[in-house]
């Protein structure tokens, strides 16, 4: 019945004769344009997955091992002490509130660093929890958490004196200062509970116990391989955090009466606090990665989503051109009566098919893509905001969902338009075999287009949109891009006379060249369509071009200015944003007092929250007048330079220095007033000054070193800056002290120039992939083009044989014309680019970042961008040519 | 002898080394240098109410019945605090926040009577900041678990328990002693085993009248009702041979208090150490000896969490010191699961609320029953 039904109904006649029939003869370029749209919608998917591991990643790692608690109690100025922990018992008075006190750190992973400098070496997340209180969980998780065997019942004793090195021999599990290592981990290194595992804390390399493997719960999907477990009290004297914790993670057990002592335990925490500690919900914590990254990775998907409309230019493109070569069925068809509605739908199912075979695809693409992606991003992350675990992107049915979407859409959008036309077109006109048309209306009006660059325009003032804790996102300009984007397409297309007049200038006398020439002259909407399509990938490349050199000019100049020590310490894994190793008093002061050494200055950088928002407290010294040649000054300090460094009175305001990116997300200018948390509670301070900095979005507030050691109780260094004395060889300094000196990471000026400029490109990475993607996807839809295009023209192409031109003619002609095309989207792409890299410079990384830039335009590599574009189109316009050539004039594709 | 309980289900937990030792009794110590429960030890209050921490273990035990003053709830509860020691003479540094010498356990139970509902939770955590005991007085606590001298109390002897249970219950309870606390066993120690250290500092307060108030599951009520608290200090071990025990404190309604432990053997007997002792009104004690009293298991039950088969109703036969004539006595539980399944000692045990019947059938009383070793774990973990 069923059969029989599809047999005789409309839909399904249109559907096998007219769609299935066609694809079934064209498969080519069928499957074709199934892959620009796969490739598309992968590299949306991919990046999407990639940033969403990425995120995935942060968080509290506490919860791989323990689960989600249900508030989380911090400090503002990063770290709490650990005497508020009896008062905050004492507070609760009988309250049934589990409180965890969590002290994370980081250890280097010896075995990572070894043949390498040691910047980029691997970090462990060192978990510091107590691990005696571990067990209580199994009553808090309602029996979800399983401890490590070796904490649970029936683990066996053990009386080994301590290896601690505080002097106190002690029994049991705190004797061994084991540390519980993640079973991935176990399983890569084959190492099991008794085996050792060298570790670097701070600066000093040392030998650990595997006290045991942390088991897999249902708790967490699994234990992150670079996890580590270890008992509370050695974390904090291995990180010289003695007395600190970093956070509270409070948890109720299970039961009717734990959402009122939530309430509750919350109200008097909070009551309790005296601007001492902060209460946040756990997903507030969690939300603080997704928080830092936000204009990153919208940066990430917006570039991935220029993919995916080059794939839309195409695709319309390709059906557009569909329509046009089966102009003559539409005709039979309507001439035996079939509705225009009819016409329609069919012609949009076929989109829609199309759209979803790519977009399948493209998930598959997608996915496998994120797997690689996600390592670039992670790479990212990992340097510039927090430490990531993540290894590989997870399927995400949430993220294949939007990608499915973005695709259907795209197949949609670009099915309306031929659709339109195709049921729209009279019969007598669509039975006129080679009557010019195709190519959808809208590249031929430059009005649309000036329009667009206008609304661009006004799209570019407007002011950033606030999504959170003092993160912006340029809507205006996405906005503004869009608009750009489509209107440079549009008006693109005002490029082909005159080049066609250059071709023939050019070209003199030759049959070829004037017959390209002729065609370009009087462009079908098809050359104007795939013209935009490179307009798009070209201006998109070009302008990230643009972007990255800006930013690699702005930053080397920055970098010469403030790298001008001989030599640089930082502890192993610095490279890693939330590495918490730091030099300790003794061995900055031993280093700084070598012989070779001049002079040393010494950096500590503290995490800090302000205003929700996380930023960073620097502590420097700020030496002589040299120091303020150093900087560049965004605004001026009015005060001498030693004011920074002179005893402030007691409760007088510490005079700070604040970065471009600080003043820019807290709206503050010198003069203003503001409280910087401490461990001290908070402290007042007046900016004086305002610098250019490009070492981390976050925003930095700049003081004394010694104010600063003074407030947290830290004379740690987090990096040492070492002059040596004239005559001194940097290198062979280096060597000497890095050799009695293995937990620390010392480099020459040159070598950190090299690493700053290297993490610089890293960052990049995925930018390029993106934009090399673009313009692949466009070339392809160009070789589509032209293939539609000489179908279109096969009885033409016929005649020229018949009049004497040969294959090798035909074929070079069609290449200039391809050329032709290409170089009229390649030289509207690189001028789009422009106002492109304009936009990215002055609006969405002003608007992001706070970041002046100055903008550098590389015209070479622009100029590289467009020869490899069209020399590229001309090799692939040269094959569509000489396949043209061979063409009978009946044939189908 | 339940004493034995707690030391098994705390040494089973992982941390600590279930090493034996013979007291060296020049210098009262075992091997590893704790100090030894000796005869003729001068007691002193408020000093032995607090911590001993130079003793290996030390755990106050309470148990007991509440009724709501409205509304009719009941409630069977057990609160038990253990302390054991890491290593003798040794003391973290002055107010260290996360010490290693001392570690506490603490179990916490609750049953419902009236709908059965049994709750019950375990918790260990080191000596410190969410954990410990003050010498020289009562106040120990585990978290939000808190027992100690009532601050305004007319008797010096008053204490307050605070305590939980999951999400599903909170209570305060103000204890005072309706019967002078004794101490168990002969010249002021009670003796578990034939080793000369195997020997305890044993005081109860048999009779504590409660008072306070009870959460439950969301509904705020007063309740009323009456506990039994043990605090005993020993640095021994079991005894070779033993498989389990089981033990009862019976409060009479006639006034009249009895503790009744037998101490089973590999080969099913009763260990020359079990007793039956009772406590009159006045507080006069009568002990007997294993060849005095039988104790007789009458119903089973399965446990379908652990599989153990507990005898969960049993008749004591034992004299009546009054009479002289043999009494019977059937401890009937309020409740069959009343196991708590030990998931951090990692020993299962039955402790439940019952209600006493004589030989005609008649509520009489109310007790607590503790049967342990039923679940086969409990001999294996000896043998470690």
């Amino acid at each position: 019945m069923v059969e029989g039904g599809m047999k005789s109904s409309l839909p399904g006649i249109l559907w096998r004769e007219f769609t299935w029939r066609h694809w079934r003869r064209s498969p080519k370029s069928t499957a074709l344009l199934v892959v620009i749209l796969a490739l598309g919608v992968g590299v949306f998917f991919s990046i999407r997955l990639a940033n969403r591991a990425a995120v995935a990643g942060f968080g509290l790692f506490t919860e791989n091992l323990t689960g989600e608690c249900d508030f989380v109690v911090s400090s503002p100025s990063g770290m709490m002490r650990e005497a508020w922990l009896p008062e905050m018992r004492e507070v609760l008075d009988g309250l049934p509130l589990a409180l965890y006190p969590v002290l994370e750190t980081t250890a280097t992973d010896v075995v990572s660093a070894e043949g390498t400098d040691g910047f980029s070496a691997e970090q462990f997340q060192v978990m510091g929890l107590d691990i005696y209180a571990l067990p209580n969980l199994i009553y808090l998780t309602e029996g979800r958490y399983r401890p490590p065997q070796e904490l649970a019942m029936g683990g066996e004793a053990d009386d080994r004196e301590g290896e601690g090195g505080d002097g106190n021999a002690r029994d049991g599990i705190a004797s061994r200062a084991p540390v519980f290592i993640a079973r991935a981990l176990a399983d890569q290194r084959g190492l099991s509970p008794g085996d050792t595992i060298e570790l670097i804390f701070g600066d000093a390399p040392a030998e650990f116990e595997i006290g045991g493997v942390l088991p897999e719960t249902d708790l967490r999907a699994s234990t992150p391989s670079n996890l580590i477990l270890m008992d509370l009290p050695e974390v904090q004297r291995l990180a010289g955090e003695q007395g600190r914790v970093q956070r509270v993670e409070a948890r109720l057990p299970p039961g009717p009466l734990a959402e009122k002592w939530r309430r509750e335990g919350k109200t008097i925490l909070e009551a309790a606090s005296a601007g001492r500690w902060r209460v946040d919900a756990a997903e507030v914590h969690r939300g603080t990665g997704a928080e830092m990254t936000r204009a990153f990775r919208m940066n990430l998907t917006i570039l991935s989503g220029l993919a995916l409309l080059v794939g839309v230019y195409l695709i319309l493109q390709a059906l557009e051109a569909a329509v046009v070569k089966r102009r003559l069925e539409i005709g039979v068809l309507r001439s035996l009566g079939v509705r225009p509605r009819a016409i329609r739908m069919a012609w949009l199912a076929e989109a829609l098919t199309l759209g979803l075979a790519g977009s399948f695809l493209g998930l598959l693409l997608g996915w496998c893509g994120a797997q690689f992606a996600v390592r670039a991003v992670a790479r990212t992350v990992n340097s510039l905001y927090f430490s990531t675990t993540t290894e590989a992107a997870a399927w995400d049915g949430r993220e294949a969902g939007l990608a499915l979407f973005a695709g259907l859409t795209a197949s949609i959008v670009a099915g309306w338009l031929p659709a339109r036309d195709a049921a729209r077109t009279p019969p007598a006109q669509v039975l006129q075999r080679g009557a010019r048309g195709g190519g959808i209306r809208l590249l031929n009006r430059p009005l649309v287009g000036l329009a667009l660059l206008v609304a661009g325009f006004a799209g570019s003032q407007m002011p950033p949109l606030e999504t959170g804790a003092k993160v912006f996102i340029p809507v205006g300009g996405y906005v503004a891009a869009l608009c750009w984007v489509v209107g440079g397409s549009i008006l693109a297309g005002g490029l082909f006379r005159p080049i066609a007049g250059m071709l023939r200038r050019c070209g003199g006398e030759s049959a070829g060249v004037r017959y390209a020439a002729s065609h370009l002259r009087r462009p079908t909407g098809r050359h104007r369509l795939a013209s935009a399509g490179v307009v798009i990938a070209v201006a998109m490349a070009a302008a990230m071009g643009i972007l990255v050199q800006s930013f690699e000019s702005t930053v080397t100049a920055w970098i010469d200015r403030i790298l001008r020590a001989d030599l640089y310490i930082a502890c192993q894994g610095a490279g890693n944003i939330s590495s918490r190793n730091r030099l300790s008093e003794e061995t900055w002061r031993a280093l700084a007092a070598d012989d070779a050494v001049a002079e040393a200055e010494v950096g500590q950088i503290h995490p800090i929250t302000m205003g929700d928002a996380p930023v960073f407290l620097a502590g420097v010294d700020f030496g002589d007048d040299s120091g303020w040649e150093k900087m560049i000054w965004i605004v001026e300090p009015e005060m001498p330079w030693e004011a920074f460094e002179s005893e402030v009175p007691e409760g007088g305001p510490q005079p700070v220095l604040i970065n471009e990116t600080f003043r820019y997300r807290f709206s503050l200018d010198p003069g203003a007033r503001l409280q910087v948390p401490t461990p001290l509670g908070a402290r007042e301070v007046v900016v004086a000054g305002v610098f250019a900095d490009y070492g981390s979005e976050r925003g930095t507030v700049m003081a004394s070193r010694r104010a600063v050691a003074k407030w947290f109780g830290d004379e740690r260094a987090s990096t040492l800056a070492v002059y040596l004395k004239e005559g001194e060889d940097a290198e062979k300094v280096r060597r000497r002290l890095q050799a009695s000196h293995a937990g620390l990471m010392i480099r020459t000026n040159s070598l950190l120039r090299e690493e700053a400029i290297r993490i610089f490109h890293q960052t990049f990475l995925v930018t390029h992939a993106l934009k090399w993607i673009g313009v692949a996807v466009a070339l392809a839809g160009q070789a589509l083009a032209l293939v539609s295009i000489l179908m279109d023209r096969r009885r033409e192409l016929a005649t020229l044989k018949e009049i004497g031109m040969t294959r090798r003619d035909i074929s070079r002609s069609v290449a200039l014309e391809g050329v032709g095309m290409t170089a009229a989207g390649a030289a509207g792409g690189i001028l789009l680019s422009l106002g492109l890299g304009y936009l990215l410079i002055e609006v969405i990384n002003r608007q992001s970042f706070g970041w002046t830039l100055t903008l550098t335009v590389p015209i070479v590599e622009l100029g590289w961008i467009a020869a490899v574009v069209i020399a590229t189109s001309w090799i692939v316009a040269r094959v569509a040519g000489g396949w043209g050539a061979l063409l009978p004039s009946d044939k189908e594709e | 002898m339940w004493c034995s309980l707690k030391k098994i289900l705390f040494c089973c937990c992982g941390v600590f080394a279930a090493a034996g030792g013979a007291a060296r009794s020049e210098e009262a110590r075992t091997e590893e240098g704790y100090r030894v429960a000796e005869p003729g030890y001068a007691y002193a209050f408020p000093r032995d109410h607090g911590s001993h921490p130079g003793f290996r273990i030390e755990w106050w035990y309470l148990t007991g019945h509440l009724e709501a003053e409205a509304g009719g709830d009941r409630f069977g509860f057990q609160a038990t605090f253990f302390r054991n020691a890491a290593a003798a003479g040794r003391r973290d540094g002055e107010g260290a926040l996360f010490g290693s010498d001392q570690v506490y356990l603490a179990h916490m139970a609750l049953l419902h009577v009236d709908t059965g509902a049994y709750v019950y939770e375990e918790r260990l955590n080191r000596e410190g900041w969410d954990a410990g005991a003050k010498i020289g007085y009562l106040d120990v606590h585990n978290g939000n678990w808190r027992l100690r001298r009532a601050p305004d109390a007319a008797s010096e002897e008053s204490m307050v328990l605070e305590g939980s249970v999951l999400g599903d219950a909170r209570f305060r309870l103000r204890l005072s002693p309706e019967k002078e606390k004794v101490i168990f066993g002969e010249d002021g120690i009670s003796r578990k085993a034939a080793g000369p250290a195997d020997a305890s500092y044993y005081i109860t307060f048999p009779r504590l009248a409660a008072e306070g108030e009870m959460n439950w599951r969301g509904r705020e009520m007063k309740v009323a009702g009456r506990v039994w608290m043990d605090h005993e200090i020993s640095s021994s071990q079991l005894g070779e041979g033993q498989v389990g025990w089981d033990w009862a404190s019976i409060h009479l309604d006639d006034g009249r208090d009895m503790m009744v432990y037998r101490m089973r053997t590999a080969d099913g007997k009763m260990d020359a150490f079990s007793r039956m002792t009772w406590i009159g009104p006045d507080g006069e004690m009568t002990r007997y000896g294993p060849d005095a009293f039988r104790w007789e298991g009458v119903r089973e039950w399965k446990s379908p969490a652990t599989g153990a088969v507990y005898p969960i109703e049993v008749i004591v036969k034992g004299p009546n010191p009054e009479t002289g004539r043999e009494i019977a006595l059937r401890l009937r539980p309020l409740a069959d699961a009343q196991e708590l399944e030990g998931a951090l000692g990692g020993v299962a045990y039955w402790e439940g609320a019952c209600e006493v019947l004589d030989e005609a059938g008649a509520v009489v009383g109310k007790a607590f029953v503790e049967l342990t070793g039923y679940d086969g774990k409990l001999a294996q973990r000896l043998r470690k």
